[in-house]
C-alpha cells in the first residue's frame, strides 16, 4: 500500500514543531522525545519514499503496518507537542485559554491531515483520534482538579480509543493513543505536584526579602566608594547564580555615585564582578552601554529576570557586543532605587534558562539588593544610633525570612517561631518543601552578635537554598558537608555556627539528619516519654582546613510523637534574678503541652518561657521549632 | 548578679614561656574585645603556652566559645598551646555540644594542665 501523500502528511504534522521549539524551554529528556519521534517519523517517510521509487521490495515485515506505525507515531508527537506547550504555558502561570488553542491547533492540524485525498482509510482514524484529544482537552480545561477526574478524563478518552480499535482493528494505534493520553496525565500530576511546591517556597522566601527592601527608608545611594561595596560577598551571590542556572558565566553591574568637578553627582554603571565567558567585562569597566542597554530593557519596578531574544535588534546587539549566544539578566533593586544588575550567560549548548534559573537569578538578585542596601544604610549611620539601628536591621532580617505559613506535608505539623533578642543573634531556621511527603528543616545559631550573624545567617540561607534546588535528593549529611565548604571561608575568625538538617519522610514517618554541634533534638512519644537525642557533628567553622564527611542518624516516628528543636537562647534564657529557664523547665514545659498541635505546644512553651522572663530583657534569639506527628 | 568577666594573668614558677589566665564570671559578648586584646597582647609578646583557669568561670555562650576556639587554634599555628582546666558542668556541656571536646587541651585540674605543659 502506497502513501502518494506522505510529504504532505508529514509536513502538517511537523508544522508546529518550529513553533514549540521556538517558546519552550525543553530540558534534555523531553527534547530527547521530540527529536527520537521526529527521526522515528522520518525513517519511515524515507522507507516510504524508497518503496515510491522502487528501491526496495516490501521490506521487512513489521512495514507491512508502517501505515499504522506511523499514524500512532504523528499522533504521540501531536500529543507530546501539546503536552510540552501546556508545561510552558504552566510554567509561565498561562491558564485555560492557552491550552484550549493549543489543543484547537492540534485538532486541526490532524483534521487537515486527515482530509487530505489519499488513504481513506486513516479517515474515520484521524476524526476519532482528533474528537479523543478534543474531550481529552474539554474535561482537562473543566476539571483541572484531583486525580479521580484525571482517571476519569484519560477514561472517557480511552473509550474513543477503543472504539478505534473496535472499528478498526488497529490494536496498535488505539493503545499508542491511550498510552500517550495515560503519560500525559500522570507528567502533567507530577508538574503540577512540582509547581505546588515551587509555590509553597515562593511563599517562603522572595516577598519577605521584597517587604523588607521597602521597610527602611533612610538609605538614599548605594556605597559611593570601592572600599564599602561587600565585594566577597558580592562575588559569592555571582557564583551562586552562575552555578546554580549551570550558566558559562555572570556579570554584576552596579551604579557609582561620583561628585564631578563642578559638584553634582554623576551616576556611573561599572562591572564590579565578572566570572566564566563574562570575566573580561571586569576589565573593560568603561564599556557599559550593553549593561545600561539592559537595564533599560527593565521596567521601573519589577525584579522580574528577562531573557534576551537574538530576534530583537537590541539584543542581538548586546549579545554580540559580549559575544555570547543568550543572557538573562536580573535588576538590583530596591523598592525606590535601582542599584545595578546581574547577567547570567548560557552555555551553548544549553541556550536557554528556565523557569526555575530565572527564579533563582530573582531571589539572588533580591540578596544583592538586600546586602548591598543595608551595608549601605549601617556605612551611614552615625555611631551613637548605630547600636540601636543594627538591632533594627537584623531584626527585620530574621523575622522576614522566618516562614510565615507552615507548609503542609504528609504525616507532620510544624510550628516555627524566632523570637529576637534585645542584643541581635544569629538564629536561623527554615523550611525547604521537596515533594508532598517530603520536607527538609534547618534550624541553626551563628555565633556573635549584630548585622554580621544576620548576614551570615541570610548567607547560610542562600548556600542551602541553591544546593537544594540543585539536588533535591541530596542526603542531609551530603548537604551540611556541602554547606561547610562553601560557608566556612566567608566566616569571620571568632565565628562559628551550630547547624542541624533534617529530612521528614511523611510515607514511613521517618527523621533523618545531620548535626553540626547543635542542641539536642528532644523526643516525646505518644505516651508521654521524653527522650533527649544528640544532634552529633562539629560546630561549622571549627574546622577550617579540612572538611570530613559529615554524619547522618535516623529516628523511625510514631502518630502522636512529637519533636522539639530548639537553639541555646531558649534554655539560657533569664529571669530578672539571673537565674535560667534550663532545660528542665523547657522539657517539663512541653510534656506539659504536647497532647496539643505543633502550635499549640509551641505557644504553651512559650507562655511559659515568657512567664519564667517576666521583665527581664532576652539576651539571645530563641528559636523553637516543633514537629507533631500525624 | 555578676555578668563582668574578670580577668587575672598569673605566672608560671620556672617557666617564662607559659601563663595562666583565670576567668572568673560571665564570659559574653560583653568581654569579647577586652579578652581578645588582653590575650592576643599575651601571644604577640612572645609568650607560647596559655593555660586558661575557668574553675570560676559560670558561664560562656556561643561568642565567648570562639574567643576560645579561636585562641587555640592560633597558639596551635605558633607551635604553642591553649589549654583549659577546671572547667564547670555546664561550659563543659557547651563545649561537648559543638562538639568542640576533641578540639581543644583539657584538663580536670590546674596542676594536670601544668604538668602536661
Amino acid at each position: 500500500m502506497i502513501f502518494d501523500t506522505a510529504p504532505i502528511q508529514f509536513a502538517l504534522w511537523l508544522l508546529p514543531l518550529p513553533l514549540l521549539m521556538f517558546h519552550a524551554g525543553s530540558t534534555g529528556l523531553r527534547r530527547l522525545w521530540i527529536w527520537g519521534q521526529i527521526g522515528a517519523l522520518a525513517l519511515v517517510a524515507l522507507l516510504q519514499l524508497a518503496e515510491q521509487a522502487g528501491y526496495t521490495d516490501g521490506g521487512p515485515g513489521w512495514l507491512e503496518h508502517r501505515e499504522h506505525i506511523w499514524i500512532a507515531l504523528g499522533l504521540l508527537l501531536l500529543k507530546t507537542m501539546h503536552a510540552e506547550s501546556v508545561a510552558n504555558a504552566l510554567d509561565r502561570g498561562l491558564g485555560r485559554r492557552h491550552r484550549i488553542a493549543s489543543a484547537a491547533l492540534c485538532g486541526t492540524l490532524l483534521l487537515l491531515a486527515a482530509l487530505v485525498p489519499g488513504e481513506s482509510r486513516s479517515l474515520p482514524l484521524l476524526v476519532g483520534a482528533s474528537l479523543a484529544f478534543a474531550f481529552h482537552e474539554l474535561f482537562a480545561s473543566l476539571l483541572p482538579g484531583p486525580l479521580w477526574q484525571r482517571v476519569l478524563r484519560a477514561i472517557i478518552a480511552g473509550f474513543f480509543a477503543s472504539a478505534l480499535f473496535v472499528a478498526n482493528t488497529r490494536f496498535l494505534l488505539a493503545a499508542a493513543i491511550v498510552l500517550a493520553l495515560l503519560l500525559d496525565t500522570i507528567w502533567l500530576l507530577r508538574r503540577e505536584s512540582l509547581q505546588r511546591i515551587a509555590r509553597a517556597r515562593e511563599s517562603l522566601k522572595p516577598q519577605a526579602l521584597m517587604d523588607l527592601l521597602s521597610s527602611t527608608s533612610s538609605a538614599q545611594s548605594v556605597a559611593a566608594d570601592e572600599e564599602s561595596i561587600p565585594l566577597e560577598r558580592i562575588q559569592a551571590l555571582l557564583s551562586f547564580a552562575v552555578q546554580g542556572t549551570n550558566a558559562a558565566g555572570g556579570a554584576v553591574y552596579l551604579f557609582r555615585e561620583e561628585r564631578t568637578e563642578v559638584g553634582t553627582t554623576a551616576r556611573t554603571l561599572a562591572c564590579v564582578a565578572a566570572q566564566g565567558n563574562l570575566a573580561r567585562l571586569h576589565r573593560e569597566t568603561e564599556n557599559a552601554i550593553p549593561a545600561q542597554i539592559l537595564l533599560s530593557r527593565m521596567s521601573d519596578e519589577s525584579v522580574h529576570a528577562i531573557q534576551l531574544s537574538p530576534d530583537s535588534r537590541i539584543d542581538a546587539f548586546v549579545l554580540r557586543t559580549w559575544d555570547v549566544h543568550s543572557l538573562a539578566a536580573v535588576p538590583i533593586r530596591t523598592r525606590s532605587r535601582t542599584l545595578g544588575l546581574i547577567a547570567i550567560a548560557s552555555r551553548e549548548n544549553f541556550p536557554r534558562f528556565g523557569p526555575r534559573d530565572r527564579q533563582l537569578l530573582e531571589f539572588l538578585g533580591m540578596q544583592t539588593a538586600f546586602s548591598l542596601h543595608y551595608d549601605t544604610v549601617y556605612h551611614q549611620l552615625q555611631e551613637e544610633s548605630r547600636l540601636a539601628r543594627e538591632f533594627e536591621i537584623a531584626a527585620d532580617i530574621q523575622r522576614g525570612l522566618l516562614p510565615h505559613d507552615m507548609p503542609t506535608v504528609l504525616n507532620l505539623d510544624i510550628a516555627a517561631d524566632l523570637l529576637p533578642a534585645r542584643e541581635v543573634g544569629g538564629d536561623y531556621v527554615d523550611l525547604l518543601p521537596l515533594s508532598d511527603d517530603r520536607i527538609l528543616a534547618a534550624i541553626g545559631d551563628v555565633s556573635g552578635k549584630g548585622l554580621g550573624p544576620g548576614m551570615i545567617m541570610l548567607i547560610v540561607r542562600t548556600i542551602l537554598h541553591v544546593l537544594v534546588d540543585q539536588s533535591p535528593n541530596m542526603s542531609p549529611s551530603d548537604l551540611v558537608r556541602a554547606l561547610e565548604e562553601k560557608l566556612v571561608p566567608q566566616l569571620g575568625k571568632l565565628t562559628f555556627m551550630t547547624f542541624l538538617l533534617m529530612r521528614w519522610n511523611g510515607r514511613d514517618r521517618s527523621l533523618t539528619w545531620s548535626g553540626a554541634g547543635h542542641e539536642h533534638i528532644v523526643h516525646v512519644d505518644a505516651s508521654g516519654s521524653l527522650q533527649k537525642i544528640r544532634s552529633g557533628g562539629l560546630a561549622l567553622g571549627l574546622v577550617r582546613d579540612s572538611f570530613l564527611p559529615r554524619e547522618e542518624r535516623r529516628l523511625q516516628l510514631s502518630p502522636g510523637d512529637t519533636l522539639l528543636f530548639y537553639t541555646d537562647g531558649v534554655p539560657e534564657c533569664r529571669n530578672p534574678s539571673g537565674e535560667a529557664w534550663g532545660t528542665a523547665r523547657m522539657e517539663e514545659s512541653i510534656l506539659r503541652h504536647r497532647e496539643g498541635r505543633a502550635n499549640d505546644v509551641l505557644r504553651g512553651m512559650v507562655a511559659d518561657m515568657e512567664e519564667f522572663r517576666q521583665e527581664a530583657p532576652a539576651h539571645d534569639d530563641r528559636t523553637l521549632l516543633v514537629f507533631k506527628v500525624g | 548578679m555578676n555578668h563582668a568577666l574578670e580577668l587575672k594573668v598569673l605566672p608560671v614558677a620556672g617557666r617564662t614561656d607559659a601563663k595562666i589566665l583565670r576567668m572568673e564570671g560571665e564570659f559574653d559578648a560583653s568581654s569579647v574585645e577586652n579578652v581578645l586584646e588582653e590575650v592576643t597582647a599575651l601571644f604577640d609578646g612572645g609568650l607560647r603556652h596559655l593555660i586558661a583557669d575557668l574553675g570560676n568561670l559560670h558561664y560562656v555562650n556561643s561568642t565567648g566559645l570562639g574567643v576560645i576556639l579561636h585562641f587555640s587554634r592560633t597558639a596551635r599555628e605558633r607551635g604553642g598551646s591553649f589549654r583549659l582546666c577546671r572547667i564547670s558542668q555546664s561550659v563543659y556541656e557547651i563545649i561537648e555540644i559543638i562538639g568542640a571536646t576533641s578540639l581543644l587541651e583539657i584538663h580536670d585540674t590546674l596542676e594536670d594542665a601544668l604538668a602536661a605543659l
